[in-house]
């Protein structure tokens, strides 16, 4: 898996809102085919990681690679190009909420696309199915529950058949098994187009069942990058805290540390 | 060529490379020129594909169906590995996933439902202003509170930022009435009435008009869209959810700044208007400041500014009421705030006619 040059590498990434720093060197890469879970407390910066690295925010100082190409070099054109191929799906979701799930999937494929429009179709309704809402194709955004919207992010994310998909959360909200689903479908898209992924997640679980590598945030630093089993090695208190789910006994201390 | 057609028996379709979309549609044609030359049986043998996409998979379930339709008997065999999984992936997806009507509301039905959307607006409204006039009039005076922070906030954006625009707009009107009328009454040699005119007409009417106008633009719409922002992202269910009544927490603080704002805003808007008159006479029309001066205060009656000010109020609860009705009511996302945050200034400006219209025929009636 490691042969191929990495489809993303991120080089001492250091981000800020405003005058605080919210990231401070952070380095990872992605191979072709892997599946990568970043993880970290709320309010690490997994979400500004996330923004920087698909070009919606730009970073103070640092590198990210796509493709080997450096994102910060493309111009718009190029940039777009890089963009069809790779998915996005949002915290919150980011679904149009004006336009039904069927016309969100549709509404990208067309911008980027011309297929006849029976193949444009058959792709939307298989997608949708894929991720079990194959019954909701023409309700609005704001009619489906949280765990519905994360869902739909999830198909029209995977609508233009990426190559690389970013997930912020796609199991938070979920039941366990639609959770483990998802899961599955990733795992099963890695296995049958080699999509590499980039998940966001708590989910210990998930993490566990999908990941490769892990990518551990804390306050804004990276604290690990390496594979699963080295965690159970690792000397860092944070890590294995998290990893053990041990009630945080720092808790009141960080959110001193947060506030000043 | 990467699908080619091998004349065995049965006829045999390969392809070769990546079934995506060149190849998908070349696959489908040639299906389709074998249903449309009545062969009864093909193989479609995809052993020699390395990749496929989705596109190529939605053609491979097309020109299955359409064999289905056309009575030709059509397999796939041989596909490996990934493309295996991703084909059965996808057309097991495709298949759970019928097609499905869109919504369509029929023309008679499409009436109906406006004809109830209709009254259960106005119910919501008369029932919104219920509420705001006990949250607003009566319960401060049951000791259930008032949040003053939240009054001084509104007030400051409602009215103080409101004071350059509404002064602007007011002498450039007084300045356009004054001319307007100077030009008729010149032919009587009475310019002197244009500082009558002018103060009657704003006084009475027209600085509460302009400002209820500008207020509804600047305010009302941010009423609404602020109101039903809060809506869209959840934080008004979770007012209620904490015991907070919304019309307590968010609109009867609007009411009291703009209560207090409008009327304060009008009678600068009077002094604007009137003035930019004075301005004209004396510089324009070469009349003594002395003589317009008194032929204004004159016309200055307490009656014509107690009306002018109480339309300010009314206008002033219109625009609250009319704002957070609005605000409240919207549906859908962010296109939903945009259209409720128009539709609101839309009724504002309509009610605010209105009412000044009650006013005039009210003012016939009495005398
Ligand atoms: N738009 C913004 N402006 C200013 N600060 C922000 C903004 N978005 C996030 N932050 C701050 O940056 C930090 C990291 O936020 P981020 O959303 O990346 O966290 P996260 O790791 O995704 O958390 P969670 O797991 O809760 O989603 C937080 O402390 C947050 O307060
Ligand atoms: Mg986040």
């Amino acid at each position: 898996m490691a042969k191929r040059a990495p489809i993303l590498e991120v080089k001492d990434l250091v981000a800020h809102y405003g005058t605080i720093k919210v990231l401070d060197g952070v380095s990872f890469d992605v191979q072709h085919g892997e599946i990568l879970a970043v993880c970290g407390a709320s309010g690490c910066g997994k979400s500004t990681l996330l923004k920087h690295v698909i070009g919606l925010l730009k970073p103070t100082s640092g590198t990210i690679h796509m493709w080997r190409r450096d994102i910060a070099s493309l111009d718009e054109e190029q940039f777009n190009e890089i963009q069809t191929r790779f998915g996005v799906s949002f915290q919150s979701g980011g679904l149009f909420n004006s336009l039904s799930l069927y016309d969100n999937l549709a509404m990208v494929i067309n911008e980027h696309k011309k297929y006849e429009p029976e193949i444009t179709d058959a792709i939307i309704r298989s997608k949708l199915a894929m991720v079990g809402l194959e019954h909701a194709q023409h309700i609005l955004p704001s009619e489906l529950s949280g765990g519905m919207k994360k869902r739909a992010a999830l198909a029209r994310a995977l609508a233009l058949d990426p190559e690389l998909v970013f997930f912020d959360e796609p199991s938070a909200g979920l039941d366990p098994i639609t959770a483990a689903g998802l899961d599955e479908l990733l795992l099963n898209l890695r296995r049958s187009l080699g999509l590499t992924v980039v998940v966001v997640t708590h989910e210990l679980n998930s993490v566990h069942n999908v990941a490769d590598r892990i990518l551990m945030l804390d306050r804004g630093k990276a604290i690990f990058f390496g594979l699963q089993d080295e965690i159970e090695h690792s000397d860092n208190e944070r890590l294995r805290q998290f990893f053990s789910r041990q009630a945080d006994a720092a808790m009141t201390t960080r959110n001193v540390d947060v506030e000043d | 060529m990467a699908v080619e057609l091998e004349n065995r028996d049965p006829l045999l379709l390969r392809v070769t490379g990546d079934l995506s979309e060149d190849n998908g549609r070349e696959l489908f044609t040639a299906v389709e020129s074998l249903i449309a030359a009545k062969r009864d049986r093909v193989v479609v043998e995809l052993s020699a594909v390395e990749v496929v996409d989705s596109v190529g998979c939605a053609y491979l379930c097309r020109a299955q169906e359409h064999a289905r339709k056309g009575g030709l008997a059509l397999s796939v065999l041989g596909a490996r590995g990934g493309p295996a999984q991703f084909i059965s992936l996808f057309s097991s997806s495709l298949a759970r996933s019928k097609p499905l009507p869109r919504p369509h509301v029929g023309f008679l039905e499409g009436i109906g439902d406006k004809v109830f959307a209709a009254f259960a607006e106005i119910k919501q409204f008369g029932l919104l202003m219920v509420e705001t006039i006990y949250w607003s009039f009566i319960a401060p005076f049951e000791k259930k509170g008032v949040r003053w922070a939240g009054v001084w906030d509104e007030g400051y954006e409602i009215g103080f930022r409101a004071v350059g625009i509404v002064m602007i707009i007011n002498v450039l009107l007084g300045l356009i009435i004054a001319m307007l009328s100077a030009a008729q009454l010149k032919m009587f040699n009475a310019e002197i009435y244009v500082a009558d005119l002018v103060t009657i007409a704003f006084t009475r009417e027209l600085a509460a008009l302009m400002t209820g106008i500008v207020v509804a633009a600047r305010s009302g719409s941010a009423i609404a869209a602020e109101l039903a922002t809060m809506v869209v992202q959840e934080e008004v269910d979770a007012l209620k959810s904490m015991g907070f009544n919304p019309t307590k927490y968010l609109v009867t603080p609007k009411i009291f700044s703009m209560v207090i704002c409008m009327p304060a805003l009008t009678i600068l808007a009077m002094v604007a208007g009137i003035s930019a008159a004075f301005m004209l006479g004396v510089f324009q029309f070469g009349i003594s400041a002395e003589v317009w001066g008194t032929q204004t205060m004159n016309a200055l009656t307490v009656e014509n500014i107690t009306l002018g000010l109480a339309k300010s109020l009314c206008y002033a609860l219109v625009i609250v009421i009319v704002g957070c009705h609005n605000g409240l009511r919207v549906k859908g996302g962010a296109r939903g705030v945009g259209i409720v945050t128009t539709r609101s200034v839309v009724m504002d400006i309509f009610f605010i006619i209105v009412v000044a219209a009650l006013f005039a025929a009210a003012s016939v009636i009495t005398t």
